[in-house]
């Protein structure tokens, strides 16, 4: 395999090695100014290619090197173009036409685009984009297994992680763009697929979580047909018909086998390693002397798991739009929109084998469809009065409700016994006889679930909203203007759920659970009925008020100033997090002296609160940053970049532990809880400096580096987790060299340098940290 | 028997011809530029633009703007090209070229500015509410980003490339980009104006929505759009924005907390007054229950599990 790889590598530097030769001033000869493009009859015609090779080397945790960065050796159509343009503007089928691309070959993230227009017939826009997702954070969703555990197995990636290919084209054609009848068409394909893991939690109450293999499928197709008409002077109105089908073809299956029982059966124990708190099991009944290890049959564990729920999903969107200052001085604007969505589940299948010891469920068959719609309904209108040349009114009102009814039916089937070697027991009254305590009856215990469980639910969740801003816009002079406004804003949420459980219990144990008191039929079982609804509506009424100021100050405008501030409460409240009462400010400086220098300054400070009973919400989001770009000549120039961001989050949680500390209190809402105060305090600076040097005409030089520094600290509610990205430091300093061959043929080396450090312990998993140097050699052809 | 292919071919020829001979009349003709038969008082022709300003008509003649000189709707663009924005030329070229006596855009009120270009691009839904977006009303006029005649960027006339031309403002977006992780846009995936409407649209903060007015987020990811059963209702009612920083984070998944479950309990809390499920007795946060996705693994909903597990 290696031997294999380094003849790969040798092929490809021999490729790049001759296309270089290739493309050497000897070999070629003499070409049009690359600038200018060759004509060719009625055309001008403008291409440049850029081929290069990368080489990655790195250290450290590679798996977070590609969640983050995705670099890797190899070949690359790094960037390519092509421009061809009508010298009369009567080309047949198009006046002008440009395609370009980047990142084809091997790039995580690679985009062509298409352009073309043909005056008075079409506008056509394409374009194709290919980013890949590999992600394996190894902190997300880890359970942080204690190394007090024996046997000790610390999750080294994330149970989430994924390696997926994202596919998305989307194609715009507009014809007959300068008539006042227009016609628009759009396409657009979303495709991501791959694999990927996820985890799953088997029982509602008492189960264990496992990891799941996930082959991701997702498509999505959406359709758009558009008519514009000008039906007035300066007055045009709208029709959309989108349609869009998502289709979602994931599954699940554990294939995460890496114990067996003592009969050889692979068994997975599933994620989480506490045998402290007897997670799967106790640490005896793990033999790790074996390989694979051999647990014992009274462990929590899977035999086989697996899941197909494929969704289907259409949505038909019309939209009706206008836009018309018909009148003088009167411009307006206005929109209805009405979407009814449908998502399906036709058939949902899962089976689960093995066993949870708590509750000695053995084994269940879950099988159920779902149906859901998302119908959505929204107006706007906006019109602005110019009064006279100086002053405006705006007036924008929006009325937007959303509605979200499902229905989902399932039956679940569940098997007991008391070991993982127990074959699952069905239910035989012949073979279960009064008093219901045979061996042959199914082992149920106390906490045992249902033997079958039908469930049916009905969900509501909505929103409706009416939002409306007046604004009053003044111009003092060319120089100064100032505006003022105040926004409304009225939401109801409502959410109603209604379930309807049908619960059989069968012998042993039938009068357990809900059954508790419930008399049992002559074979034993026993029925119940589960009736459960909910309703919350919460409507909150938001008002905000608006300033801001502009100005351009000193000749040529080299000085703009701008700020604004927004001053927001509200009544109620949905999630905690919402604030009640909320500040903004924003303000932003350009000064530009000359035409080479600009200095940019900008702050932007959110602060905002929720101090409702026993939630003590306090948030900042405060931003300071600056920018220096200076531009002597074409020879030189340099940009500093310096931002300071401080994120701050704090209020009231309730919450379980079994790390207790004496001096916390007792949840005033739920006695069985713990209550602290929860506070996120991130700070993080933003350097970066980047330099262009171009020391004779055809040597180009660049040298940048740019670093982010976040430091802070949050509250930890468990022992073993570690600060993570909450301290961490990421450096990235770069450097390009750029030689011109002759007119047309430019050289191109550079590097770049990733260095990610997290200053903490790793925690029960691996250290985080890369380091990787990244180089790329090309070679660029203008022609 | 004759081979069935050519026989397509020679259909598919004869539609081309039929094409070429009834469509190109009418394209080729349409796509002359016309010749004023007459122009109006104080106007020179953009001919006479060229004389003095050849480089910069050579450019204009490769942007969409050349199609000025079909656009018959009043007399001022009747004339084409360089006289439909800059005005009558004929006493500015009289004078020698003193600047005094053309229009020009230079220290013009973003009012004006405005104006100008809005007589054209008024119409369709991109550019249906500039005039009540952000980008007015903190003064900024349609030639801060565009350019017909000095662009650097060829699509839609950009004075510099995305992201460089939003940074230039927006300095405090910069660095989220720049963090671990982050929506691509450095790296050229994603475009500021695939999410936000540049030109102001009727959601706040001038961003666009997805084909079915979803949010702009789930045009990428879809498998996050639903609907669903069980719903995670702030996702609906909120918004992505509740849990994630969409421009870039320090922490996994854009999250903006760094521990998942400070996250989950800041909600999760019952105070008076929320009405969410609290957190059981038995969701130890100092062992497994910390990592709160690890079972509710379906958080963005779920069709089948009120609790979000499958």
């Amino acid at each position: 395999m290696r031997a294999g790889k380094i003849r790969g590598r040798q092929l490809h530097l021999s490729i790049v090695l001759m296309v270089c030769l290739l493309f050497s001033p000897s070999a070629w000869p003499q070409q049009s100014d690359s600038q200018e493009g060759t004509t060719v009859g009625n055309y001008n015609i403008r291409q440049s290619a850029e081929l290069g090779y990368r080489v990655l080397t790195e250290r450290g945790n590679g798996n977070v090197f590609d969640t983050i960065v995705d670099e890797h050796t190899g070949l690359r159509l790094l960037d390519e173009s092509f421009e061809v343009h009508s010298l009369n503007h009567s080309g047949l089928f198009f006046d002008s036409l440009s395609l370009s691309s980047f990142g084809l070959g091997g790039e995580p993230n690679s985009v062509i685009r298409l352009r073309a227009y043909k005056n008075k017939v079409y506008n056509f826009n394409a374009s194709f984009r290919r980013d890949h997702n590999f992600w394996d954070y190894n902190l997300l969703a880890n359970p942080l297994n204690p190394p007090t555990s024996l046997p000790y197995v610390p999750i080294l990636n994330s149970p989430h992680r994924f390696d997926i290919v994202r596919r998305m084209s989307d194609y715009n054609l507009t014809l007959l763009p300068q008539s006042r009848l227009r016609f628009r068409l759009g396409y657009s394909r979303n495709l991501s697929q791959g694999p990927s893991f996820t985890s799953f939690h088997a029982d509602d109450v008492a189960g264990e979580e496992t990891l799941l293999f996930q082959p991701w499928r997702q498509t999505q197709n959406a359709y758009q047909f558009g008519v514009d008409l000008r039906v007035l002077p300066r007055t045009n109105i709208s029709y959309d018909q989108f349609l869009q089908f998502t289709k979602g073809d994931n599954s699940q299956v554990d294939r995460n086998f890496n114990f067996q029982l003592s009969n050889g059966a692979p068994v997975d124990l599933g994620l989480i390693f506490n045998t402290l708190l007897l997670t799967p099991c106790d640490s005896l009944s793990i033999n790790t002397a074996a390989k694979p290890p051999i647990a014992a049959a009274t462990c929590n564990g899977f035999l086989a798991y697996s899941r197909f729920a494929p969704m289907r999903t259409s949505s038909p969107t019309e939209q009706f739009g206008f836009q018309s200052n018909y009148f003088k001085k009167l411009e307006m604007s206005g929109r209805f929109m009405y979407s009814s969505s449908t998502g399906k589940v036709p058939t949902m299948n899962e089976l689960f084998n093995g066993l949870i010891a708590s509750t000695q469920l053995r084994q269940y068959n879950f099988t159920g469809s779902a149906r859901s719609r998302r119908i959505t309904a929204a107006g706007d209108f906006a019109a602005t009065w110019s009064l006279s040349d100086r002053f405006r009114i705006t007036d924008s009102f929006r009325f937007h409700a959303v509605r979200v009814p499902g229905i989902e039916n399932s039956l679940q089937d569940s098997f007991f016994a008391n070991s993982l070697l127990a074959s699952p027991i069905v239910f035989n009254p012949a073979a279960c006889p009064a008093p219901f305590t045979a061996s042959t009856c199914p082992q149920h215990v106390f906490g045992s679930p249902a033997d079958i469980t039908t469930n049916n639910s009905f969900t509501f969740l909505g929103q409706e909203y009416k939002i409306n801003l007046l604004q009053l816009e003044y111009d003092f002079s060319k120089h100064f203007r100032a505006r003022l406004g105040y926004r409304y804003r009225n939401r109801l949420i409502t959410q109603r759920n209604l379930n309807m459980e049908g619960l059989v219990f069968f012998p042993t144990v039938a009068n357990r659970d809900v059954c508790l008191l419930l008399p049992t039929r002559p074979d034993g079982s026993c029925l119940a009925g589960l009736l459960s609804t909910a309703t919350q509506g919460t409507e909150i009424n938001e008002h905000s008020l608006l300033l801001g100021l502009t100005s351009r100050l000193l000749k040529g405008d080299a000085l703009r100033l701008s700020g604004d501030a927004e001053l927001f409460w509200a009544d109620n409240f949905f999630t905690r997090l919402n604030p009640r009462q909320s500040q903004h400010y924003r303000a932003r400086a350009n000064y530009q002296p000359t035409p080479w220098a600009n200095l940019s300054v900008a702050f932007n400070i959110l602060e905002k609160r929720n101090n409702s009973v026993g939630i003590g919400f306090l948030g900042h989001d405060r931003n300071f940053s600056f920018d220096v770009l200076l531009s002597a000549n074409e020879r030189l120039g340099l940009d500093l970049d310096y931002d300071f961001t401080t994120v701050f989050s704090r209020a009231n949680i309730c919450f379980a532990t079994s790390s207790v500390s004496i001096s916390t209190p007792l949840c005033t809402t739920d006695l069985a809880l713990l209550q602290t105060v929860s506070f996120y305090d991130s700070r993080t600076h933003f350097g970066r400096v980047a330099m262009m040097w171009k020391p004779w005409p055809r040597l180009t030089t660049h040298l940048g580096a740019s670093l982010t520094s976040t430091g802070g600290d949050t509250l930890f509610l468990n022992p073993l987790a570690p600060t993570g990205p909450l301290r961490s430091l990421y450096l990235q300093p770069s450097a390009d060299l750029d030689l011109q061959l002759k007119k047309g043929l430019d050289w191109n080396v550079s590097w770049g340098y990733y260095d990610y450090n997290e200053h903490s312990d790793p925690g029960p998993s691996l250290p985080r940290d890369f380091h990787a140097h990244v180089g790329t050699i090309s070679l660029r052809y203008s022609f | 028997m004759t081979s069935i292919r050519p026989l397509i071919w020679r259909k598919i020829a004869f539609l081309l011809s039929l094409v070429c001979v009834f469509g190109s009349k009418y394209i080729c003709a349409q796509t002359q530029p016309p010749a004023p038969a007459k122009l109006p008082p104080g106007y020179m022709g953009s001919e006479s633009c060229k004389d003095c300003h050849a480089e910069i008509y050579k450019n204009f003649a490769t942007t969409p703007h050349w199609k000025i000189a079909f656009d018959k709707r009043d007399a001022a663009t009747a004339v084409g090209q360089c006289e439909s924005c800059h005005g009558p030329g004929r006493e500015h070229v009289q004078s020698g070229g003193d600047p005094a006596k053309i229009f020009s855009f230079k220290g013009l009120s973003t009012e004006k500015i405005t104006t100008t270009c809005l007589s054209c691009h008024q119409y369709g839904e991109e550019h249906s509410n500039f005039l009540r977006s952000a980008h007015k009303s903190s003064d900024v006029n349609c030639l801060d980003c565009h350019s017909p005649h000095h662009y650097k960027e060829s699509q839609f006339l950009l004075v510099k490339a995305q992201p460089q031309l939003c940074y230039g403002c927006h300095t405090e977006v910069k660095p989220d980009f720049a963090k671990t992780f982050h929506h691509r846009v450095d790296e050229k995936l994603i475009r500021c104006t695939d999410c936000h409407n540049q030109h102001g649209g009727f959601a706040n903060p001038q961003l666009r929505a997805a084909a079915n007015q979803d949010a702009v987020c789930l045009k990428c990811h879809i498998e996050k759009a639903g609907p669903f059963v069980f719903e995670h209702a702030p996702q609906v009612t909120e918004g992505c924005t509740s849990c994630h920083a969409p421009h870039g984070s320090a922490n996994a998944r854009l999250l903006k907390r760094s521990n998942v479950n400070l996250l989950c309990l800041e909600c999760h809390t019952v105070t008076f007054g929320s009405r969410v499920h609290d957190t059981p007795g038995y969701h130890d946060q100092a062992a497994q229950f910390q990592a709160c996705t690890l079972c509710h693994v379906s958080i963005h909903g779920s069709n089948f599990n009120q609790f979000f597990f499958k």
